[in-house]
């Protein structure tokens, strides 16, 4: 297995993008969640690693990558990962995005569909007006978490980031995601950043445009992005398959770890 | 009293897509408007990173270079409003 790393630097001068890839094969490119770094997908690249080539990043503003400024939409962070697959010089790419990471997704299928060869949508949403948003305490929490150290936030959004079982059954595999987590601390100019971009985001009667190849993947018992935003998400766009994971919540990479290998055979089936 | 001003909301930005769609149909539709913008920016986008990267002096490459990145941050913002009134 092959592993690299890199910075992009984008013409801006300031915006660098820091970026790893593992293991060899079809390419494929990871985009990760609010406030989280490209290291978050541990889990998801140790499951594809063995037959493909995964590509991770760290999002401008967030880890190893800067900014110029911290005011960015979903598009910019889309060019951004396709200033990626320009460095390393990838024509076409499986896009795996997961929540903000999936919006992200859908801008690159949409501005650069030629560069997708497949799209996994990972318990995210579409944005605009039909889409469906969370209970009013999981948006408080959302807007008190910036105002929280890393630590503590990582802690407090355990309810709303796992599922109850996965809270009464997986409490090593979510201290150890907090452990990963907090080993690449973000700031909070750029965690509010991120939250404006996907406050922003708004695809939703474009989706019927996306050519790729689509699977649509979310856990019934998300509380951050509602289940039902997948249903909309798989009908809008055309020919998409849909898999919800019943017991899951919004981390469900965590809670649903055999999710991966389905991914990864989704990912052949489109290669 | 919450729940009342998001219906006001709701209801006024229901209104503003009725209005702007039934204006925008002369120009081909609230659609084919909204494409139109979109194709508009990311051309100006364009324009100005092609020529970012043909010019190899500092500052300049990184000045144009950021007005690109802020055209299509602030094309972007419009859009996703007027997306969101239209319904398009």
């Amino acid at each position: 297995m092959s592993s690299g790393s890199g910075i992009v630097n984008r013409l801006d001068g300031r915006t660098r993008l820091y970026w790893e890839s593992s293991g060899s094969g079809d390419p494929v490119l990871l985009i990760h969640g609010l406030g989280l770094s490209g290291g978050a997908w541990w889990r998801t690249v140790d499951a594809l690693a063995g037959t493909m080539r995964v590509i991770t990043f760290d999002h401008r503003g967030i880890g190893r990558s800067e900014s110029l400024t911290y005011a960015y939409t979903t598009e910019a962070m889309a060019d951004d990962a396709v200033s990626i697959l320009d460095e390393l010089a990838i024509d076409r790419v499986h896009l795996y995005g997961f929540s903000l990471g999936g919006m992200v997704a859908q801008q690159i299928a949409l501005r650069h569909p030629t560069r997708v060869q497949s799209l996994v949508l990972g318990a995210t949403h579409s944005g605009g007006r039909h889409a469906a948003y969370p209970e009013p305490d999981v948006v408080a929490f959302f807007r008190r978490r910036a105002t929280m150290s890393s630590r503590e936030a990582a802690w407090a959004s355990v309810p709303y980031n796992y599922g109850p079982r996965s809270r009464a059954e997986q409490a090593d595999q979510i201290a150890e995601d907090i452990e990963r987590r907090l080993a690449n601390p973000f700031n909070e100019r750029a965690y509010r950043a991120q939250l404006l971009a996907a406050s922003l985001h708004n695809c939703y009667r474009r989706l019927d445009r996306i050519r790729a190849p689509t699977l649509v993947v979310h856990g019934a018992r998300d509380r951050i992005i509602p289940v039902a935003n997948a249903h909309m998400t798989a009908e809008r766009v055309p020919g998409a398959r849909l898999e919800i994971l019943e017991d899951a919540g919004h981390l469900y990479p965590t809670e649903e770890p055999a999710v991966d290998r389905g991914i990864g055979e989704f990912f052949a089936a489109h290669g | 009293m919450m729940a009342f001003m998001e219906d006001v909301l709701r209801r006024a930005v229901d209104a503003a897509g009725t209005v702007g769609r039934a204006a925008l149909i002369p120009w081909g539709g609230a659609e084919a408007c909204v494409d139109a913008y979109e194709m508009a920016i990311r051309a100006l986008t364009d324009a100005q990173l092609t020529v970012a990267r043909a010019v190899e002096v500092e500052p300049v490459r990184a000045v144009l270079a950021s007005c690109a990145e802020m055209t299509r941050d602030i094309g972007a913002t419009h859009l996703s409003s007027v997306r969101w009134i239209l319904d398009v």
